[in-house]
């Protein structure tokens, strides 16, 4: 006898390749193969290893992440559409219905708004009345926030060259943008732990934080308007700076779902009436660990990121600058959680508040130091 | 760790050294200790404004404290003696980490561990007997095989071995992962060394003592003197200087706690033109530099342009876009005595440097500072969309009097629009900590500003003065019959002397002096109308001098300019010296701030932080893991497995192959291979 291909789905972890998979790659091969062609006389070297780049992750992705398919081709066609709509006209966005009241990139924010606290209110209501309807509503409410927080950044992207070709810059560059992205990114990250943990009775607190984030997006718009695109200021137009944030979101994205996971983890820990609604105070410590070995992962990367940039934008790799001296306090403090976790096998309850504390010292690093400290990062002052 | 290493010679010295201090050093408690201490230093640096002037702590902590947190370093937190300590340290305990573990973990990685026995393989947590079909016949071996491709389909490397009677398959997968321990805490030390070089600890030494004297004086550079002088040859270096257009430097200022040395560089740097461009909004949208490069090493001078974000790099040393300031504009004012009768008369200058100025007979020190040529403010309305305005050139200089006391001006050249009608704008204040505050000096329709200062003449014109209060005795004061007339053209005339010396803010306390509480407002009020009604009347004369007939009708634009002008007679003043310096004519010469750096460790940094992404990477996302398969002569299987890492994906993968092997155990007769 012989190892069938029967015996071996049973040691695969992953449902089996299908023709759909290999279709995703080569239509991601294509497009990247397209766009440059396309487009490729027109790019630096930096825009191609970006765009190449692009292209490998999204197939890794996708191959990875089936859900990621559906959803990279419906942010795709949303952002195509609105930006088919605009055409080279920024006035469109208050004349044209569609762009007006979905697509672009303000209204785009408010739906994402709406739906991500409709999906915290419908994951909490899921959980309380243990109803597997809503925790579903919660999780499709939650894709199609997400989806609405990508398509408002892209339409975003592409209104800041219309109103004025030299302002045209990538949505990264103020506290404005990077709630958004924040929103996406948590967002995401925590729907593919969802999946995969294949439980759901924790979106209402992993969405909580994200709504939190809405929250101040809105105060933040609505009171200071810091929505109006701005030109970029000389030290931001750099290339390091659209690798840099997004790969330091993730890192905040993943903290903050950890610290939330942590809550829910204490309170499943306390027995009773959380306890038979949450999943096993165990199940959810290991995701907090995945969350936050996630979160180090790219924050490291962002940190180093960061630091090529400074060399190139002031001088030197390291000056102790305030945000660059707290991305070092919040990434000590997490490799200190690692360590107890992974050598000195420490988990439960203190590890599950170490990891709601990391969240108010990476909250320090995003926002506090802008608000308190003065130091080189201009972005984002409040 | 469990696999430390022992092969270290059992001499006594290095026994007693490995045996105390090495696993303290190399502890992880330890480690974390370091960590945690290192994040708390940290907060204490960013926190703290590192590096002011120490006036600026001495005022803020007083001088006891003053002198504890400059004992502590606390002032430049990263370059105090225990934060380094802490760095080291750090470094060390890692290395020793290293070195204790990385042995261990190599020779793991390369052991297969096939010389299990069946009884420590029964004795492992997860391990479970799989007993075959009732009547087997299979050979440990066949089994053996089976088993093996059943793992190797699960991912894992195998090895197949007799063990007496039995066959034992041994199977590892995820050696990754110690790569990624190895790469991870190297890249620390890496990183550290790197650190430690660009640290530049030669000059903390050279200071400390006592061969570099830090100057602490703001003097030109070729004064200073040559014990503050650091020659070519420095390895490392971090620091900056402005190079006005058209000239050159061949040194750079460090910056070392309260003072500064001389850093001499092996070539010459000349700034042709800095730029500014600037979006329509007028925001600034780069900084460029064209440098020239003098270095008798080159053919011919190397001409390049720098920018933010885009350095030029020459013989190591590393040339940046900081920042710019005024390099020497010259500068023409026209100066206003104010209301002193004086005729006005032109003064020129050159920022940066001093002139004299002579206003009543007494003589007062003019400092230029700075000059801009571009001020860009937000003049939008709603705050909808930010509206951006150039409001032109502005000058900054202080006036310091004889008793040494200086007040600083901010003057902005071009008349600026309130509400559609043109002001100069003139800013004092007393202290930088202050926002400036601006005297508003009406240009009126002829957009003259001959027409403010011969009102203000008038104003403080004492006969002028006389005269108008007499005028409104004779006239106005009829209602207090109690006051003989002469007596109130007296008391007339004394309030608007006091206006002129004091402002409203005197007249204000004056009533608040004199008159019940419950008439302030009334008394005020009259009293703000005399002194209306006489700026009224010297305004008409003032137009009649001008040649405008009398008999014109008066229109709001002639009533807001009384009340423009009263307003900004009242803030005169506090304006101090009594004169108003318009600027008329500029010659802009930038200079560009400039940031060099010399860093040999950088390639180190980097090769470190490139260890260290990839190691972190291994280290979460490879999971290192054995299993054995003991096929045994009865023909049943042991199947056990560790992980290290205790993520919880290993048991579900053991139990996936042990219902494979169970199901082919019972399914069918596993052939013998031989
Ligand atoms: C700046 C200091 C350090 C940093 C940033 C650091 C970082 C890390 C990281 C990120 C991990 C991965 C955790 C994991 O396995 O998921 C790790 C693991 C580890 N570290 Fe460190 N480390 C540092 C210092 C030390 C020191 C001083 C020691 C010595 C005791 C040490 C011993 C270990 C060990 C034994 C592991 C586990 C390796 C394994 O079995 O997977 N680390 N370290």
């Amino acid at each position: 006898m012989s190892v069938t291909s029967e015996h071996l789905n049973q040691l695969n972890e992953r449902t089996p390749t299908s023709v759909r998979d290999y279709i995703w790659l080569v239509a991601v091969a294509a497009l990247t193969a397209f766009v440059l062609t396309r487009y490729g006389s027109a790019m630096d070297i930096y825009e191609i290893v970006i765009t190449i780049g692009t292209g490998i992750s999204l197939a890794w992705l996708g191959w990875s992440w089936r859900s990621v398919q559906i959803f990279t081709i419906a942010v795709a066609l949303l952002s195509l559409f609105a930006i088919w709509l605009y055409g080279a006209d920024i006035g469109r966005g208050t004349e044209n219905f569609f762009l007006k009241y979905m697509l672009a990139s303000q209204s785009a924010i408010m739906w994402m708004s709406a739906l991500l606290v409709l999906s915290t209110v419908a994951y909490f209501l899921g959980m309380i009345a243990r109803s597997d309807f809503g925790l579903a509503t919660g999780s499709g409410l939650a894709w199609c926030g997400v989806t609405m927080s990508f398509v408002g950044l892209f339409v975003r992207w592409r209104e800041s060259y219309l109103i004025n070709v030299e302002y045209g810059h990538i949505p990264v560059s103020n506290l404005y943008e990077v709630f958004i992205l924040f929103c996406a990114i948590a967002g995401l990250m925590y729907l593919y732990y969802e999946q995969k943990s294949n439980t759901r009775s924790l979106g209402g607190f992993a969405l909580l934080v994200i709504s939190a984030a809405v929250g101040f997006l809105l105060w933040y718009s609505f009171e200071r308007e810091a929505d109006a695109i701005q030109p970029l200021v000389p030290a931001l137009n750099s290339y390091w700076m659209k690798i840099h944030v997004p790969a330091n979101f993730i890192g905040y994205g993943a903290f903050a779902l950890a610290a939330m996971l942590g809550g829910a983890q204490l309170l499943a820990a306390r027995g009773g009436w959380f306890q038979s609604r949450l999943p096993e105070p165990a199940v959810i410590d290991d995701l907090i660990y995945r969350m936050i070995a996630l979160g180090f992962a790219f924050f490291t990367i962002a940190t180093v990121l960061g630091a090529l940039w400074a060399a190139e934008a002031w001088g030197s790799y390291w000056s102790w600058d305030p945000k660059e001296t707290w991305a070092l306090i919040v990434w000590l403090n997490y490799a200190a959680w690692l360590h107890l976790r992974l050598t000195k096998g420490w988990g439960g309850g203190v590890m599950a508040w170490w990891a709601i504390i990391g969240l108010f010292i990476t909250l320090f690093a995003f926002i506090g130091v802008n608000m308190f400290l003065s130091g080189l990062h201009s972005y984002g002052e409040l | 760790m469990s696999d430390v290493t022992t092969n270290s010679k059992p001499t006594r010295t290095r026994g007693t050294w490995s045996s105390i201090w090495l696993p303290t050093l190399g502890s992880m408690n330890f480690a974390i200790l370091l960590l945690m201490i290192l994040a708390v230093a940290s907060v204490v640096g960013s926190v703290l404004q590192q590096n002011q002037p120490y006036e600026d702590y001495v005022i803020k902590f007083g001088s006891f404290w003053f002198q504890v947190y400059r004992n502590l370093g606390l002032y430049d937190v990263y370059s105090a003696w225990w934060f380094l300590a802490i760095l080291v340290f750090l470094c060390i305990s890692v290395s020793v980490c290293v070195y204790r573990n990385a042995p261990g973990m190599m020779r793991d990685v390369r052991r297969w561990r096939d010389d299990m026995t069946t009884r420590s393989l029964e004795r492992m947590r997860n391990a479970r007997v799989l007993a075959p079909a009732q009547n087997s016949t299979a050979d440990p071996a066949a089994t053996a095989e089976f088993c093996r491709a059943a793992i190797a389909k699960a991912g894992y490397r195998c090895r197949v071995k007799a063990a007496g009677p039995n066959t034992l398959v041994s199977a590892k997968r995820g050696e990754g992962n110690r790569f990624g321990y190895l790469a991870t805490h190297i890249g620390i030390i890496v990183i550290c060394v790197g650190g430690l070089f660009d640290g530049n600890f030669g000059l903390m030494f050279d200071e400390m003592s006592g061969r570099i004297q830090i100057e602490r004086r703001a003097i030109p550079a070729s004064e200073v003197g040559e014990s503050s002088r650091l020659d070519t040859g420095s390895s490392t270096f971090r620091g900056q200087v402005n190079i006005p257009e058209g000239s050159q430097a061949d040194f750079i200022f460090l910056n070392i706690k309260d003072g500064y040395v001389i850093q001499h560089l092996p070539f010459s740097v000349e700034v042709k033109e800095f730029r500014v461009e600037h979006y329509d909004t007028g925001q600034p949208k780069s900084f460029e530099t064209d440098l020239i490069i003098h270095d008798d090493d080159l053919a011919e001078p190397l001409e390049h342009t720098i920018a933010v974000n885009h350095p030029l790099t020459h013989k190591g040393v590393t040339i940046y876009q900081a920042s710019f300031q005024d390099g020497g504009s010259s500068l023409s004012f026209t100066a206003w005595p104010l209301g002193s009768g004086d005729r006005p008369f032109d003064i020129e200058g050159v920022v940066g440097q001093n002139e004299t100025l002579r206003i009543g007979g007494r003589q007062y020190e003019l400092e230029l500072d700075d000059f801009r040529k571009f001020n860009v403010i937000d003049v939008a309305k709603d705050k909808i969309q930010p509206d951006f305005n150039n409001i032109g050139s502005s000058v900054t200089f202080k006036v310091r009097g004889p008793d040494g006391k200086a007040l600083e001006y901010h003057n902005y050249m071009s008349p600026i629009l309130v509400e559609g009608r043109p002001y100069l704008l003139a800013g004092v204040r007393s202290t930088p900590a202050e926002e400036f505050n601006y005297v508003h000096i009406p240009l009126g329709k002829t957009g003259d500003i001959n027409r403010f200062m011969s009102l203000l003449n008038r104003f403080r014109d004492d006969e002028e003065l006389a005269r108008i209060a007499d005028g409104l005795a004779s006239s106005g004061g009829a209602n207090d019959a109690a006051t003989p007339r002469d007596d109130l053209g007296g008391k007339t005339l004394a309030l608007l002397q006091l206006f002129n010396s004091r402002g409203f803010n005197g007249v204000d306390e004056l009533v608040k002096k004199n008159v019940p509480e419950t008439e302030h407002a009334d008394v005020f009020q009259a009293y703000f109308n005399i002194i209306r009604i006489a700026a009224a009347q010297l305004y008409s004369d003032q137009l009649a001098s001008e040649g405008i007939s009398s008999g014109q009708a008066w229109t709001d634009d002639d009533t807001r300019y009384i009340a423009d002008f009263l307003s900004a007679a009242t803030a005169l003043p506090d304006y101090g010296p009594p004169v108003y310096l318009q600027l008329k004519q500029f010659e802009h010469r930038e200079a560009s701030g400039l940031e060099m750096t010399k860093s040999p460790g950088k390639p180190l940094v980097y090769l470190g932080s490139a260890l260290l992404c990839i190691g972190v990477f291994l280290l979460f996302y490879i999971n290192p893991r054995r299993i054995w398969a003991m096929a045994r002569e009865d023909g049943a299987v042991v199947l056990a497995g560790v992980n290290h890492r205790k993520v919880p994906g290993f048991e579900a993968e053991l139990d996936a192959l042990r219902t494979v092997i169970q199901t082919g155990l019972e399914s069918s007769t596993i052939e013998s291979t031989r």
